[in-house]
């Protein structure tokens, strides 16, 4: 269970998160919607050890991380597995490389091991057969999947996924919905999602945060998110440029 | 008048806050910069160094910069005999000291200078511009997620691979640059090969040639850490990571040049000359 309590980032003078409370329950999906700007990926980027937060605490597993060693930080971040937005694959090594990197540092399986991993975790995003491609051979989609299956292989228990549909197609975005779905259910992880794709969040979620200005403005379920007054919330549902979130607009219909 | 005085001021706190938050970023980069070269000494002196990583840098390093540092040596020693024979054959009608002085410049000087610009034209730019990219793709982030410390993993290798190559890189432009100056001398005046290395080799010891190679290992140094420091730092894109290759190369080539007078002026104080 991740239980983040207090939890406030500054950059200089600018606060960016304000006091967050939240708790993402094993084995629930739990997104984090906001639009640009609201600090949707400094709190997973908090959360995974990737920025120190200005106060708080970020409690994994009953262990604070924020004020851990950083071998017992190390200990914790195998438990996790990060996606990221534009997927960071990196350039140099081959799909096959990429996704047995974090099997070679984090786990001790053996040469054929991880080759038959690799194998398991490709064929598990449908992208069986592209091992020895490069990251600039590949679609933004396919880019997306491998990032995936990399973070997959070493067996996380917690999977952050920094904005996974943003850039892709609708048809692709679905498929990398069900995925986060498929994943959940049968490799039982806990995941967390920043979005603001109404539609992924609607499907994935189990429940959803809504982020406005560093502070949450609504939680609840997906079924809660469609009832709910709260004019932020039903502002950026209907994704109106018209009502309480500022859009910022120069020009005048 | 006291509106005049008052803008004075101000201009001059502004000029001081200035100087300051100027000040300020130097000292902090140098802080940075000495923080990962402690970070990389950590991994190497525990032994976390990844063997086929580093090979394949030094095969960069050190093998494909090798056309390039030997045309510049061998360039820079034929311009060296032609200029010098020239000149001793005006002045006593013989060509004399080519060898000598080519050999002083060359092993003290030229061999050291020459192929650390080039290193740092060659390999240092690179070495930026794929760490920094790696930045502001968040590879480097994504390195970190899964258990690899983007210290270790990158810069002990680029580390290791410098500082063994350069220096050996040294040597060969020493030699290929004798050998271009040798060319040169033998062919346009009445010098036999034999004379010529005579000259060069009589009047250089051991510690001649250690001055130039102790220098190549300091250069390495500056070239490697301005790098990765440069890289590691990058952010904005495609415009940082340029203007965080073109920042490396210049602070390479600045603190390279400034560095060699008060290193040459060390060793001569040490007696290795």
């Amino acid at each position: 269970m991740i239980k983040i309590r207090n939890l406030s980032k500054s950059f200089g003078n600018k606060r960016v998160l304000s006091g967050l409370n939240f708790e993402a329950r094993d084995g629930e999906t739990l997104v984090i919607l906001g639009s640009s700007g609201t600090g949707k990926s400094v709190l997973l980027k908090s959360i995974v050890g990737l920025m120190k937060p200005t106060n708080g605490s970020i409690m994994i597993n009953g262990a604070d991380i924020t004020k851990c060693s950083s071998m017992e930080l190390h200990e914790i971040q195998k438990k996790m597995g990060y996606v990221f937005q534009e997927a960071a694959l990196f350039d140099s090594l081959t799909v096959e490389e990429n996704v047995a990197f974090g099997l070679t540092a984090l786990s001790d399986l053996s040469k054929k091991e991880t080759t038959k991993r690799v194998e398991e975790c490709l064929s598990m995003v449908g992208l069986k057969g592209i091992e020895k491609l490069k990251p600039s051979d590949l679609s933004g989609g396919m880019k997306k999947r491998v990032a995936i299956a990399r973070t997959i292989a070493y067996r996380p228990q917690y999977i952050f996924y920094d904005e996974p549909t943003t850039g892709l197609d609708p048809i692709m975005s679905d498929v990398i919905s069900d995925l986060i779905i498929y994943l959940r259910d049968n490799l039982k992880v806990t995941s967390l999602a920043v979005s603001h794709d109404m539609k992924s969040a609607h499907k994935i979620a189990d429940r959803i945060i809504m982020l406005y200005k560093g502070d949450i403005v609504f939680e609840g379920t997906p079924k809660e998110v469609d009832e709910t007054d709260n004019a932020i919330v039903r502002q950026f549902v209907s994704g109106s440029s018209q009502g309480p979130i500022e859009a910022e607009r120069t020009f005048q219909l | 008048m006291s509106i005049n005085k008052t803008a004075n001021i101000s201009n001059e706190i502004g000029f001081f806050a200035h100087l300051l938050s100027i000040a300020y970023s130097v000292l902090e980069g140098i802080g940075e910069a000495a923080r990962m070269s402690v970070e990389t000494f950590f991994w190497i002196f525990r032994g976390k160094i990844s063997i086929s990583n580093t090979v394949s840098q030094m095969v960069e390093m050190g093998w494909r910069s090798l056309p390039i540092v030997a045309l510049t040596s061998f360039s820079t020693g034929m311009v060296i005999a032609l200029q010098v024979g020239t000149a001793t054959t005006n002045m006593f009608n013989e060509p004399i000291f080519v060898g000598m002085i080519m050999g002083f410049s060359l092993v003290l000087e030229l061999g050291p200078i020459l192929t650390a610009v080039v290193v740092t034209g060659r390999v240092g730019a690179a070495i930026t511009a794929e760490i920094g990219t790696m930045k502001v793709t968040e590879q480097i982030d994504a390195l970190y997620t899964l258990g690899t410390n983007p210290v270790k993993y990158l810069a002990v290798p680029r580390f290791l691979a410098c500082l063994t190559m350069l220096p050996l890189l040294t040597v060969i432009a020493n030699i290929v640059g004798m050998y271009g100056g040798l060319i040169v001398t033998t062919s346009s005046w009445d010098v036999t090969a034999a004379q010529f290395m005579r000259d060069a080799l009589d009047i250089m010891t051991v510690k001649t040639f250690f001055h130039g190679f102790i220098k190549s290992i300091f250069f390495s140094l500056i070239i490697v850490i301005t790098a990765c420091h440069k890289g590691f730092n990058a952010k904005g894109g495609a415009e940082g990571v340029g203007k965080a290759t073109t920042s490396s190369v210049m602070l390479s080539l600045v603190l390279i040049l400034v560095s060699d007078y008060f290193l040459s002026s060390l060793l001569v104080s040490l007696r290795i000359k």
